[in-house]
């Protein structure tokens, strides 16, 4: 599955909105790109809102189980493991003792795409997953676009279904950050600093 | 690159594992960077990407690409099998290692170690004498983020526990915490070597939480809007139950909201209480103070519930008591009675039931309809709120 870049995201978004409006529906659904402050900042709210939504509607589908393997946690809360700096190091203390931010960010979507993998396989397998598919699928763009080319290796599912649901209501509820960064109004050809990067999961 | 931990491998066990079957596993060679939280192998032919597993606990993927699998914490205290193996035929392809090899002095070494984050930012840790320490055991706390290595470790600043021959059995941290922490507990004698203890603590689930606090104002003739705020060092979403009672005799009726806030009729006087449940774990936090409202003549009537006060372990809570439970003058004015009638001793907040991680919060002894003890601002006017507990 391809997770969309940002630019073929926004175009996509746009038209769905554009479809919406001309059906009637006033509520807005994704539009990360808006002319005006005031609409802007009304439909990052909605925006939230929806991923927040979405999100509570995954965790209220998978069964309450508590979850206690302390590495998975760690993983799923996106905490990417770091070697330790040398001694020499240029870095500030700070990179030392967290993650990168941007390896986190990538880490979500790595571990996004094990669930979609894992959630086809059972799915195969006649095992009653739940109806979280579309909503899972959406989250991709409720992350933040990865701007870590590094492959890193996510979490480990196992092919059982107690397995998977007890680790995606972890993950889904530990992404505090549905939104998608505040992207200033620009034309598609505009040079930026630093691009998203594409990650696409692969098919097992 | 860190030091390779010694490690018993079970390469000759393997290979006559291998030889039996007609192959040897494709792992050999494995060693532990203890510093790296690092297992690494070498393989004999490439091959898909393999998983390791610590002593029966989750799997994790090797890195990508990499000989080796990263962990978020391992043990450097506990001997734990270390094993390496492909996922779709783990049977024929498991290779293990014992990290740390040896292990001095078990008996000797502290027990039972276990933590837990109360009050949003206190750490408290408790263990045991070991049963075959010596008379002169001395323990010492540290801690770290479970990511990083030994040099980075930090020692107890506060035991709070003492055993018997004044041994270390307890201590009480509040600093900038990592959320999944490395505690190691030393053990010293001068009859011989003591086995250190360690833990990871994920303090995301270890977690008491500290109740919401509660305040209720009128808002109209006949209604109040009941109001919380809720602190946590690591939940963001919270479902809330909230229970109301609408005169001294009605029944308590219990609602349910994600918000911070809930406006309800009421005919006469009130009183409220909430607790809180994060999204991600299936216990609520123990209840919090409970607020009485008056009939409400006057719109601006509020209850006295302290709001907004910085809470530390020695003021005065609702639910989740802490020790002393007498306020001073510098906490406002108010003053908190010690209960009349009371449960269990009000300590430190109840650990965690389970020690693996898992938050495990226990409510107050009292029932909502025992009030009887509470804080109460000097000076509180007849029809203002008295706040009890």
């Amino acid at each position: 599955m391809a997770l969309a870049s940002s630019t073929t995201s926004v175009l996509s978004v746009l038209l769905l909105h554009l479809m919406l409006f001309h059906q009637g529906r006033q509520s807005p659904v994704m539009s990360p790109v808006m002319s005006s402050d005031t609409s802007r900042s009304t439909s990052d709210e909605a925006y939230s809102l929806n991923c927040s939504l979405m999100a509570m509607e995954i965790v209220k589908k998978l069964p309450e189980i508590n979850f206690t393997d302390l590495d998975a946690r760690a993983i799923l809360r996106a905490q990417a493991i770091t070697p330790p700096a040398p001694p020499s190091s240029h870095l500030p203390r700070a990179y030392t003792e967290d993650s990168l931010p941007s390896q986190n960010i990538t880490l979500q979507r790595v571990n996004l795409c094990e669930f979609l993998k894992m959630r086809r396989k059972l799915e195969e397998e006649k095992l009653e997953v739940g109806d979280i598919k579309s909503n899972l699928e959406k989250l991709a763009d409720c992350l933040p676009p990865a701007v870590s080319t590094s492959r890193m290796t996510g979490i480990y599912l196992e092919k059982d279904l107690e397995d998977f649901q007890r680790k995606l209501r972890f993950y889904v509820s530990q992404l505090s950050n549905l939104l998608p960064e505040p992207r200033p109004p620009h034309s598609s050809s505009d040079s930026v600093t630093s691009r998203p990067v594409a990650m696409e999961c692969e098919n097992s | 690159m860190g030091l390779a931990g010694r490690g018993r491998a079970q390469d000759a066990a393997a290979n006559a594992v291998g030889a039996e079957r007609g192959a040897a596993p494709p792992f050999f060679n494995l060693r532990v960077y203890p510093k790296e939280l690092r297992l690494s192998w070498e393989r004999r032919a490439p091959g898909p990407q393999a998983v390791c597993r610590k002593q029966g606990l989750g799997i994790v993927w090797s890195d990508i690409g990499r000989e080796h699998c990263r962990f978020p914490s391992l043990s450097l205290c506990h001997m734990t099998n270390i094993s390496v193996f492909l996922p779709n035929d783990p049977g024929a392809t498991a290779t293990w290692i014992l990290f740390p090899e040896s292990d001095p002095n078990r008996p000797a070494a502290a027990t039972d170690l276990h933590c837990w984050l109360h009050h949003v930012d206190h750490v408290s840790c408790r263990w045991g004498r070991g049963p075959g320490a010596p008379s002169d055991v001395q323990y010492r706390m540290f801690w770290r983020d479970a990511r990083q290595g030994r040099d980075r470790d930090r020692e107890c600043p506060r035991y709070d526990v003492m055993g018997m021959g004044g041994a270390r059995l307890g201590c009480t941290l509040d600093a900038v915490l990592p959320t999944l922490m490395m505690v190691t507990v030393t053990g010293s004698s001068g009859q011989g070597p003591v086995s250190c203890s360690d833990t990871a603590v994920d303090l995301q689930a270890a977690e008491v939480l500290t109740p919401p606090t509660l305040r209720a104002k009128c808002n109209g003739s006949d209604t109040a809007l009941v109001s919380w705020v809720m602190r946590s060092r690591f939940h963001r979403g919270f479902e809330f139950q909230l229970e109301i009672r609408k005169g001294p005799h009605s029944e308590l009726e219990t609602e349910h909201t994600s918000e911070s806030h809930f406006r309800v009729r009421i005919p006469g006087s009130a009183s409220f209480r909430v607790r809180a449940k994060p999204s991600d774990i299936a216990d609520f936090s123990a209840w919090s103070q409970v607020a009485e409202l008056g009939v409400c003549s006057h719109p601006s009537q509020t209850s006295r519930t302290p709001w907004g006060r910085k809470r530390s372990p020695q003021s005065c809570v609702g639910g989740s008591t802490a020790r002393g439970m007498r306020g001073d003058a510098s906490d406002g004015g108010l003053s908190c009675q010690l209960p009349i009638k009371a449960g269990p001793a009000a300590t430190l907040p109840l650990p965690p039931q389970t020690r693996s991680g898992a938050a495990v919060t226990r409510g107050p002894p009292l029932s909502f309809a025992d009030r009887k003890w509470g804080c109460q601002s000097p000076g509180a006017s007849p029809l203002s709120v008295t706040h009890r507990k």
